[in-house]
């Protein structure tokens, strides 16, 4: 009973930091709404552990893909943490919706 | 008939001065606009846009162009004075930091900061991206000696963080700070240079990762001959982070070489000491994060950009004090000190 308990606060007091990189603390507030797509929470998760997401509209026009991908490499080199495919997946969010890619798709 | 001459010469004297206008040309990093600040009325009396992510800026030394490194659009950007449009987007072999000008005004010099890094060579005259320094580093800041004989890059990676090379052969002169850990952010940050009376570069004030002031390096031993540590003040009271590594981001000497201002990002201040002695003068609090200083000619004025507050500090030099600040667009770094024809 007492172990079940222990569980429960467990659960209750750490889940909301485990669900969401949101809310840890110590990230920075994105600063700019996301829109919901694929990649959103690992920029999320990825990003704002060292800056706000304040700078990223002004690519807006200019980056694609290709573009995005060295900055997100050069990212983990400077303490970003994300796997081969997440920097794939980051890179794709950020080429459409703060890039390009959206705008060559409706072509 | 001398005195009808000395008349003419004051006359010309004046109108040439009338016919200037002396700016401070503000960047904003996450903008894609560029402002001009009059230094006698400190009012903004002009606008430049179409750069996004505009990151270095550089002038013509007779003011009829402006030069900006686009982080967006992978450019440099030729502005006329004029008409404060752009005239061309000259390509670059990657995503570009800062940027210099030779003395003549022949050649920019971009730092290129995505891999593999190095400095592009633009001609201002054929307006082409017309040769390649390859330094094994990504480069942050490039600058050329006030004797318009070296061209020096502050850079990160590599095996010398501060890289001098020839403007006459664009060949290495040497290099200094050799990287001390593994981290992507450990390099040289913005440099300041004064001069010896026969013009050549006496000493460059070096800003270096993670140091909260400044080294000093005399430029013909190639040797660290000082450091000067900021003043501190408790971690409660800074500026919030993030600070890239770069508690102390902005140095300048004044032109009349009679001090260095050093801007903190930890304090939101901004720090002067006398030359050559380099007395602590004092601090000035200006907004949050400031992140680069200029000068007006007369040195009557500082004038610090500061990075998280979007706004610029005047600070009057002679009594220390922040006497206006100035609005600009989002995130301003880097400014330089021109003369624009009116």
């Amino acid at each position: 009973m007492q172990l079940r308990i222990f569980f429960c606060w467990v659960i209750l007091t750490f889940s909301p930091q485990l669900l969401s990189a949101e809310t840890v603390r110590d990230f920075y507030e994105p600063g700019i709404a996301l829109p919901e797509g694929e990649g959103r929470q690992l920029v999320l998760a990825g990003c704002t552990g060292c800056h706000t997401l304040e700078g990223v509209p002004a690519y807006r026009n200019y980056w694609g893909y290709e573009r995005w991908l060295p900055m997100v490499e050069n990212m983990v080199k400077h303490g970003a943490e994300l796997n081969q495919e997440e920097i794939n997946v980051v890179a794709k969010y950020l080429g459409k919706y703060y890039g390009t890619d959206e705008i060559k798709d409706k072509r | 008939m001398k005195i009808s001459f000395t008349i003419f010469a004051l006359v010309l004297l004046v109108d040439f001065a009338w016919a200037q206008q002396s700016v401070v040309v503000q960047t904003n990093s996450r903008d894609e606009i560029i402002h001009l600040i009059d230094t006698e009325t400190q009012a903004i009396v002009g606008q430049i846009e179409g750069v996004p992510v505009n990151h270095g800026a550089a002038a013509a030394p007779d003011g009829s162009e402006l030069y900006f490194s686009s982080e967006a659009k992978f450019t440099l950007d030729v502005v006329n004075s004029s008409t404060l449009q752009i005239e061309a987007e000259i390509g670059l072999s990657g995503r570009p930091n800062n940027i210099s000008i030779g003395r003549d005004g022949r050649y920019v010099y971009v730092g290129i900061m995505q891999e593999p890094g190095g400095i592009d060579v633009i001609d201002t005259q054929q307006r082409e991206n017309v040769h390649h320094i390859d330094t094994g580093s990504r480069v942050h800041n490039t600058y050329v000696t006030p004797d318009g004989n070296y061209l020096v890059a502050g850079t990160f990676g590599g095996d010398g963080n501060l890289d001098v090379f020839s403007t006459e052969s664009w060949e290495r002169a040497f290099r200094l700070y050799r990287p001390t850990t593994d981290s992507a952010m450990d390099g040289i940050r913005p440099i300041a240079f004064d001069t010896n009376p026969d013009g050549s570069t006496k000493n460059m004030y070096v800003q270096i990762s993670n140091l909260h002031g400044f080294a000093v390096v005399d430029f013909a031993t190639r040797e660290e001959i000082d450091r000067v540590v900021l003043p501190s003040i408790p971690e409660e009271d800074r500026d919030p982070p993030p600070y890239n590594a770069a508690p102390a981001h902005g140095i300048g000497v004044a032109p009349d070489q009679n001090t260095i201002w050093v801007c903190s990002r930890w304090n939101g201040t901004v720090y002067a000491y006398s030359l050559p002695d380099l007395e602590y003068l004092g601090g000035v609090k200006v907004g949050s994060h400031p992140d680069w200083i200029t000068f007006s000619p007369n040195s009557k004025y500082a004038y610090a950009a500061n990075g998280a507050s979007n706004d610029v500090s005047v600070i009057a030099i002679d009594t220390l004090e922040e006497v206006a600040r100035i609005p600009v667009g989002s995130a301003p770094k880097r400014n330089i000190t021109t003369m624009l024809p009116r």
